[in-house]
């Protein structure tokens, strides 16, 4: 196969993620408001962090560098907790809240 | 030896990964790659399949990357596959622990899909022997 008929798959295979994109968000969203009511923490955490983990993956390899940045800066926080066996700090919590509301806004803008 | 790298088995538990990582090998590397989704499933299907080389993610719940190379390694008929790590924690300490525990080598992610194919070979062909 030539490199340019693999860039064109490789474009359908971007536009179907970036498609998927907003589902995969409010799935993580839905994950966060689960985890801040304490229902399910701190298993609600770690599956964050797993969802958090797969979109920062999948992402950048995707070429929404800006959305996986800030997903592996949200992981990246929440395995900070998890190292100290701590649910988060107010500060982390509102950083957390914040870096997932500039996931929504980046997809919503992708 | 070293044979002719023809058949390799991708174990991502991320299905968009999965599927580009897919993509890239069959179709730019002309490879014959077999897809699995956990490590329980690639223990499962390596006897069958017999790749040449194992793509293997670090990170994967229940068994990951590391859990399914230790396994590889007691069976006597999978205690040579040779296996190449695919991780996102690109952290020099983290890529020489992998190294050291038996790995070709480490890709990190992101990756370029257009040449993934060609640093996968690159690495094979800089690989001295197999047992």
């Amino acid at each position: 196969m030539r490199a340019e008929d693999f860039r064109r798959h490789l474009d359908a295979l971007g536009a179907d993620y970036r498609a998927c994109l907003p589902a995969k968000v409010a799935a993580i969203r839905s994950l966060w408001r689960h985890s801040m009511s304490g229902v399910g923490a701190p298993e609600g955490l770690t599956e964050l962090k797993r969802e958090l983990h797969t979109l920062a993956g999948s992402a950048r390899t995707f070429g929404v560098a800006d959305v996986g940045e800030l997903a592996r800066a949200a992981e990246s926080l929440l395995d900070a907790c998890c190292e100290r066996g701590t649910p988060p700090d107010a500060g982390s919590v509102t950083e957390l809240a914040r870096l997932i509301d500039a996931i929504q806004r980046s997809v919503a803008g992708a | 030896m070293r044979p002719t790298l023809r058949k390799v088995m991708v174990v991502e538990d991320n299905a968009d990964i999965r599927t580009i990582v897919k993509a890239a090998l069959e179709m730019v590397g002309g490879l014959e790659v077999r897809a699995c989704e956990s490590g329980a499933e690639a223990l499962a299907e390596i006897a069958d399949f017999a790749p040449h080389l194992l793509l293997l993610d670090v990170m994967m719940p229940d068994l990951d990357g590391p859990g399914v190379l230790a396994r590889l390694r007691e069976c006597p008929e999978t205690a040579a596959l040779p296996v190449l790590f695919l991780t996102a924690k690109a952290a020099s300490a983290e890529i020489q622990r992998l190294r050291g525990l038996g790995a070709l080598d480490v890709l990190t992610k992101p990756f370029d899909p257009m040449s993934l194919h060609e640093q996968v070979k690159t690495i094979w062909d800089a690989t001295p022997e197999f047992p």
